[in-house]
């Protein structure tokens, strides 16, 4: 789903005779987020971020002067720990395609879908029946699951008001969605997610 | 200082008043949590929980005074609360049922010393105790307390389809909306025995009663539920676990649980307990279910709970927690 809006989002940003000017960041961001599983669950998200594509798009508007949007299409490269106290411990490793709309004054939109693996780890020992009346203790229990997710998120670029600089905070933002656990009981298992994140700016390398 | 400590528990997910130790057990393919509160070295009393799949989770709070002497292991069934793991569709039997909880006994006999264990069930766990007790003869049990039990299903459904009936018709008489509650009656025409799980108009009927609480309605699995703010089991875990029990366990299998003509086998101590307005499992059952079992009269009893409905466990939490303690006392 996350992919399709992208997709065609960056469809219509590329498709409009507007287009202006390709869309190259001077940083590589490196974000870290509060993750909330289930929103009240604590978790720690770090991610980078790579534009497979970006646009800036100019428009004329009829009363005169220019609309200006960034359009972008990013993979997240994204790995989060989170803990849900008497319940798991988790640890997920996963690829995201986000799309974001960034606004000449700051504010962007993006929806993100995320794809990855998930090893949860069960909090307490555990034991497993040997006979009728003897168990052994399991170390390492928990699952192995594919995690996918779905995510829309709202922030704030420091980075493209005038004068466009490069700086250590590049960005405040913050998500909401689901992810779904497979297989729980067979089937998959919905979780609700949030997130509250700072970007970092890691100037890229000029060519001499 | 108080809301630090209360903070830093629902954080850990433990209990401020309570000595809880966690463990999982791991059976046919499902990561079940046990959380002993308590001293388990006297005795520890299994709770059964209802639903299927609603989990321990939603009312381990409520048993803070049996915990004061004894301890409560506050077990999760396969596919609920907040059980994990990957339980196949075909493990989800009574059979299994019966053999995880033999697991459960076993292991905390074996984690705590030997202590004597009393098995205490509420509504569908009544079936899961009443199917264990009889495959595994007693299996040294010190004692059942059987809360709003679904020991029969289809007698259940039945029992709480004629308290629609006479509820609704107090409220003809009372001039109560009263073309709803007519209609109702005679929906009853053509399900005189419907399982209020799985018809959707029998328990709109019993929402609408107060079948669940008969003071203010407590929302179990309300919004805050969802976030789970205080419990292990978030409300998502909850729906999901039983939306899956009730297709895999509930429809097929349970729903034709009728242990009442076996029960007269079993003759370990019962207290058979019940909401006096309960219109899920009514209180007709508790009585029933007393004279079902072949337990000696001096070792078995029936307490009503004058002013419940379902959750006497909630809503008269401290006599409810004396009553298990007194019967706890008299047959460790």
């Amino acid at each position: 789903m996350a992919g399709l809006i992208a997709a065609l989002g960056l469809v219509a940003a590329l498709a409009d005779p507007r287009t202006t000017e390709p869309l190259v960041r001077d940083h590589v961001p490196l974000t870290t987020e509060f993750y909330g599983r289930n929103v009240t669950r604590p978790g720690l998200r770090v991610a980078t971020e790579f534009a497979v594509l970006g646009r800036r798009v100019d428009a004329h508007r009829r009363r005169g002067g220019v609309r200006r949007r960034d359009h972008e299409l990013l993979v997240l490269p994204r790995i989060t720990g989170y803990v849900h106290p008497g319940h798991s411990i988790g640890l997920l490793l996963d690829g995201a395609l986000a799309y974001r709309l960034t606004h000449p004054g700051g504010f962007r939109f993006e929806v993100v879908g995320g794809l990855g693996y998930l090893r949860t780890f069960l909090p307490a020992p555990t034991y497993v029946a040997t006979s009728d009346t003897r168990f052994r203790r399991e170390r390492g229990a928990g699952d192995d699951q594919l995690a996918a997710s779905f995510e829309l998120g709202f922030g704030y670029d420091f980075t493209v008001r005038p004068p466009e600089r490069s700086r250590v905070v590049t960005a405040l933002f913050g998500r909401v969605g689901l992810l779904g656990q497979f297989p729980h009981n067979t089937r998959t298992h919905p979780v609700l997610i949030a997130s509250l994140g700072v970007s970092f700016g890691v100037p890229r390398r000029r060519p001499r | 200082m108080r809301g630090g400590v209360l903070a830093a528990s629902l954080l850990l997910g433990g209990c401020a008043e309570q000595d809880c130790e966690l463990v999982f057990l791991r059976s046919a393919g499902a990561d079940m949590p046990i959380d002993v509160c308590g001293d388990p070295s006297e005795a520890v009393v299994v709770m059964l929980h209802g639903g299927p799949g609603s989990g321990a989770e939603a009312t381990r709070e409520y048993f803070g005074g049996i915990a004061e002497h004894y301890a409560v292991a506050n077990w999760s069934q396969r596919a609920a609360g907040a059980s994990q793991g990957n339980a196949r569709p075909e493990t989800m039997t009574p059979e299994q049922m019966h053999e995880d909880t033999r697991q459960v006994v076993q292991l905390l006999r074996t984690l705590h010393g030997d202590p004597a264990i009393f098995l205490m069930s509420h509504s569908w766990g009544g079936a899961v105790a009443a199917g264990y007790l009889l495959e595994y003869g007693d299996d040294g049990i010190a004692g059942w307390i059987s809360v709003a039990s679904d020991y029969s299903v289809m007698r259940t459904a039945e029992l709480s389809a004629q308290w629609v009936q006479r509820e609704a018709a107090e409220r003809i008489a009372a001039g109560d909306d009263t073309a709803y509650w007519r209609e109702a009656i005679g929906w009853y025409d053509d399900y005189p025995s419907p399982s209020h799980y799985v018809e959707g108009r029998h328990f709109e009927h019993l929402e609408r009663l107060g079948a669940e609480f008969h003071g203010d309605p407590e929302p179990l699995y309300g919004a805050r539920d969802v976030l789970g703010w205080s419990s292990r089991a978030t409300g998502f875990d909850i729906l999901v676990n039983i939306a899956y029990s009730y297709r895999e366990l509930w429809i097929d299998e349970a729903m034709r649980l009728d242990y009442r003509a076996q029960m007269g086998r079993l003759t370990l101590p019962v207290s058979m307990m019940n909401g006096r307005h309960d219109g899920f499992d009514p209180v007709e059952l508790a009585q029933e279910g007393y004279d079902a079992v072949g337990t000696d009269p001096s070792e078995k009893e029936v307490v009503i709970f004058e002013h419940s409905a379902h959750f006497p466990m909630i809503e008269e939490e401290r006599a409810f927690n004396d009553a298990v303690v007194a019967f706890v006392d008299r047959h460790r």
